[in-house]
């Protein structure tokens, strides 16, 4: 009789420790840069071990404007620069393609372009996201400037600092890219193969 | 090939539940096509010839990436790559055409395209009949209905080819709407005498006689209850989302347990009982397997390849070679059913 609930009780002990889990204090910064150069740093302080890219630059108390679309949560506007959430890329609607694009910081101090969307990617306590609006392909893109986790949230400065000397690129995947052409190729042939046998 | 053994439909279940957890997740073309593939695999291994319309897979995937792409790139002006310009007058599809905006109309084409091999797949696998026996006593009623829906379409395509192949050997041939009459109006009144003849079979065991069909207080407060923490727990995740998700789960749990205490009032009988060995045990496990890699953040991949946003600037997609080969554990029923001849054949000598 008293054994059937017992799994109740199992699963209620699996999530408490996963809830306190979740209740463990993080801390992360955003670097939003400005057209004019203007460099505005936040420190956000959250519940849990990381926050999507997304609500950390939503709780940074910055003025954002937002549109979500089947690609996804686009950043249209911060701070009043960039276009309104109706339409979210007015300004890359053909060359000379501006929008806000999304940044990284890295441990080694540098800046990586982001491959993910803001609401997809996951800052850890410690990381440090930036948002530079200009030209916003990966190659093209200017990277936001020099900082450090320190400096954005145990400072809490925002004095102008030194933008970095080069562009970012984006990491290069030519493992990634072989073995998902060696996995093509061989669904492929599975798939001729079970046609053949046919 | 005949197949050595089918798979439970309770692991096929949990297959399903997989690719689409995975497909709808993992967001990346790259990751996609990966799972389309592995759909078609397993749709071409248990492919039952006759047992379903068999589609022009190869147009049908070519269509519905190229309608994709063009309504997302007519629809959508974003991105720096313009192939073409339409007059801005022009309402809705005025504007730049954009190369990222046909990339991503296309990405959501080939989501669609696996989503439906991977239905297909499941519908040449398990039949209609083991997919009801799924369903708790409790809907029962719900099971048969669904049971009737799901043999429509391949009922009455079986029943147009069987009339297309009789007015054919009359001599009759298609030509124009005119002559489809011959074949429409006998396929009508076979559906409606199917329609009766169900119908007598339904009355004749007892179909809607059920002698008790009320629910306890204590269920109805249960149901109450449970109800409540579900629809609760999904406000409150706009506040609190863990206590909000933990409210949520313990209601399902509720209706779950409700469900199964009030189906244990009826009796099934079964003709076949369900199967369970290790092959299912193994599609289960590879299935949960990736997706547990996807949902959980803990392991040491690449998450931000998941996700993929052409617009508004091309740049392919990125590729984690660990995410990418944890997916071929989606394609265990591919590859299982010659491991299961193997060893028939082995035990046959």
């Amino acid at each position: 009789m008293w054994k059937r609930p017992v799994w109740l009780v199992w699963l209620i002990a699996l999530f408490v420790p996963l809830t306190l889990l979740a209740q463990e204090q993080g801390q992360a910064g955003v670097v939003v840069v400005l057209p004019d150069g203007t460099v505005t740093t936040r420190c956000v302080s959250f519940s849990g071990v990381e926050i999507s890219g997304y609500d950390l630059l939503t709780q940074a108390g910055l003025d954002v404007v937002v549109a979500t679309g089947n690609a996804g949560t686009a950043v249209c506007a911060i701070e009043g620069t960039g276009c309104p959430a109706d339409d979210c890329f007015c300004r890359c609607q053909g060359p000379d393609c501006q929008y806000w694009s999304y940044w990284h910081l890295q441990p080694d101090g540098t800046w990586a372009y982001s491959s993910a969307g803001a609401a997809q990617y996951r800052v850890k306590s410690g990381g440090v996201d930036g948002w530079v609006w200009g030209a916003g392909a990966p190659g093209d893109a200017p990277a936001p400037p020099a900082l450090t986790f320190a400096d954005v949230c145990l400072l809490e400065t925002a004095e102008p600092v030194t933008p970095l000397p080069e562009t970012a690129e984006p990491a290069t995947n030519q493992n990634g890219y072989l073995v998902f052409g060696l996995l093509l190729v061989g669904l492929g042939t599975a798939i001729w193969l079970s046609r053949r046998r046919r | 090939m005949p197949i050595a053994r089918r798979i439970d439909a309770r692991a096929w279940l949990v297959w399903v539940a997989g690719m689409l957890v995975l497909v709808m997740v993992a967001r990346n073309p790259l990751y996609t096509l990966l799972l389309m593939l592995v759909a078609w695999w397993v749709m071409e291994v248990w492919r039952q010839n006759g047992r379903f319309p068999q589609l022009p897979f190869v147009r049908l995937g070519v269509f519905m990436l190229l309608l994709a792409a063009l309504l997302n790139s007519l629809l959508a002006h974003t991105g720096e790559t313009v192939l073409f310009r339409l007059p801005q007058a022009w309402p809705w599809v005025g504007g730049n055409i954009t190369l990222e905006a046909a990339i991503m109309g296309a990405a959501n084409g080939l989501v669609l395209f696996t989503l439906l091999l991977t239905f297909q797949g499941f519908n040449q696998a398990v039949s209609p009949g083991e997919i009801v026996r799924l369903i708790p006593g409790t809907w029962r009623d719900m099971g048969v209905v669904l049971l009737i829906a799901i043999t429509y379409i391949p009922e009455t395509t079986r029943q147009l080819r069987q009339i297309r192949e009789a007015q054919a050997i009359r001599g009759h041939q298609l030509r124009g709407w005119r002559d489809w009459r011959p074949v429409v109006l006998p396929l009508l009144v076979a559906g409606l005498e199917r329609a009766m003849g169900l119908a007598e079979a339904m009355v004749a065991r007892g179909y809607g006689a059920t002698a008790d069909a009320g629910l306890s207080v204590w269920m109805q407060v249960g149901l109450l209850v449970s109800l409540t923490a579900v629809f609760g727990g999904w406000a409150l995740t706009l506040w609190a989302a863990t206590a909000g998700w933990l409210l949520i789960a313990l209601g399902v749990v509720g209706l779950w347990w409700l469900s199964r205490k009030r189906g244990r009032r009826v009796l099934y009988t079964r003709y076949h009982a369900g199967w369970w060995g290790w092959p299912e045990f193994f599609v289960v496990i590879t299935a949960v397997l990736p997706v547990l890699i996807i949902l959980l953040p803990i392991w040491p991949v690449d998450y931000t390849t998941l996700s993929y946003t052409p617009p508004p600037q091309f740049a392919l997609p990125a590729f984690d070679p660990w995410l990418g080969l944890s997916l071929l554990g989606m394609a265990t029923p591919a590859w299982l059913p010659f491991i299961l001849r193997q060893r028939q054949t082995n035990d046959s000598h």
